[in-house]
C-alpha cells in the first residue's frame, strides 16, 4: 500500500481483544429470562 | 487535518458498529430475538439489544478508532469461529485514506464558517456508499454456506507494531486489553473469496470481502 509509510523493522501485526464477547449460550439464557420477565409483567 | 481524520474515524467506526451488529444477525451467531429493527443510512438494519454484547462491540471500536484516525488500521476483520475457535468466515474491511493533499473540500452546503468538517452526519456521498455496504451485508447469506452450530466471533485488526502505541491509552481507559492473535485465530485453509463491495470517496477507500472456509464442518 503506497499510501502508508512503513519504517524499516516496523512489523505487521494482527491484534484481537483479549476478552471474548458474551457466548451465544449466555445470550440465549439472557433472552429466555427477559421473555419470562416480560410475561410476568404482562400477567400482573 | 486532525479534525478531518477524526471525522473519518467517527464515520467509519459508526459504520463498523452497524456492520458488526448486522453480520452477527445475518450469520446467526446470536439468537435473532436479541436484535431489533432500526434505521441507519436510510435502510432497516438489525441491532442487538443485549447490553453486554453492545458494550463489547463499542469497547472494541473505541480501541480501533485511534488506529483508523492515524490511517494505521489496514484491515478490520469480523471473524466467525467454530467451537474449536478456528475461523469459518471472515468479513474483511480493507480501509485506507487518500493522501492528505488529495482530500478535496466538502460541498458548500456542508461548510459552516471555517469549520468545514465539523459535522455529525457523513456527507451524502459517503452516506450513499455506506448504505450500499449495509445492503450487501444484509443479503450476503445468499452466497455463503451455513455455519456450524455453536459459532462465536472476534474482531481482528491488521496494523503495524509501531502503531499499537496509538491504542495503548484507550485500552487502559476502557480496561479492554488487546493481544497479538494466535496463528489459530488467523489461519484459514483454502478460503473462498467473495467480494461484496468497494467504495472510493474523497475521504476514504474501503473494500469489503468475505473469506469463507471451504469445509465448515
Amino acid at each position: 500500500d503506497g499510501q502508508r509509510s512503513e519504517p524499516v523493522g516496523d512489523q505487521k501485526m494482527v491484534l484481537m481483544p483479549c476478552r471474548s464477547p458474551p457466548s451465544p449460550h449466555s445470550v440465549r439464557l439472557w433472552l429466555e429470562a427477559r421473555k419470562q420477565y416480560q410475561r410476568l409483567q404482562r400477567g400482573k | 487535518m486532525e479534525n478531518k481524520q477524526r471525522m473519518v474515524a467517527d464515520i467509519l467506526c459508526e459504520f463498523l458498529e452497524v456492520a458488526i451488529h448486522l453480520i452477527l444477525y445475518v450469520r446467526e451467531v446470536y439468537p435473532s430475538g436479541i436484535f431489533q429493527k432500526k434505521r441507519k443510512y436510510n435502510v432497516p438494519v438489525q441491532m442487538s439489544c443485549h447490553p453486554e454484547l453492545n458494550q463489547y462491540i463499542q469497547d472494541t471500536l473505541h480501541c480501533v478508532k485511534p488506529l483508523i484516525e492515524k490511517n494505521d488500521a489496514e484491515k478490520v476483520a469480523v471473524v466467525i469461529m467454530d467451537k474449536e475457535h478456528h475461523p469459518v468466515e471472515r468479513f474483511v474491511f480493507e480501509i485506507s485514506q487518500p493522501p492528505p493533499l488529495s482530500i478535496s473540500p466538502p460541498p458548500a452546503e456542508h461548510q459552516v464558517g471555517i469549520f468545514v468538517f465539523e459535522i455529525s452526519q457523513p456527507p451524502p456521498a459517503e452516506h450513499q456508499l455506506l448504505r450500499a455496504f449495509i445492503l450487501k451485508i444484509s443479503v450476503c447469506d445468499a452466497v455463503l454456506n451455513n455455519n456450524p452450530p455453536g459459532c462465536s466471533f472476534t474482531v481482528l485488526v491488521h496494523t503495524r507494531e509501531a502503531a499499537t502505541r496509538n491504542m495503548e491509552k484507550v485500552q487502559v481507559i476502557k480496561d479492554f486489553p488487546w493481544i497479538v492473535a494466535d496463528e489459530q485465530e488467523v489461519y484459514m485453509p483454502e478460503p473462498r473469496l467473495i467480494p461484496l463491495k468497494t467504495m472510493t470517496s474523497d475521504i476514504v477507500k474501503m473494500q469489503l470481502y468475505v473469506e469463507e472456509r471451504a469445509q465448515k464442518t
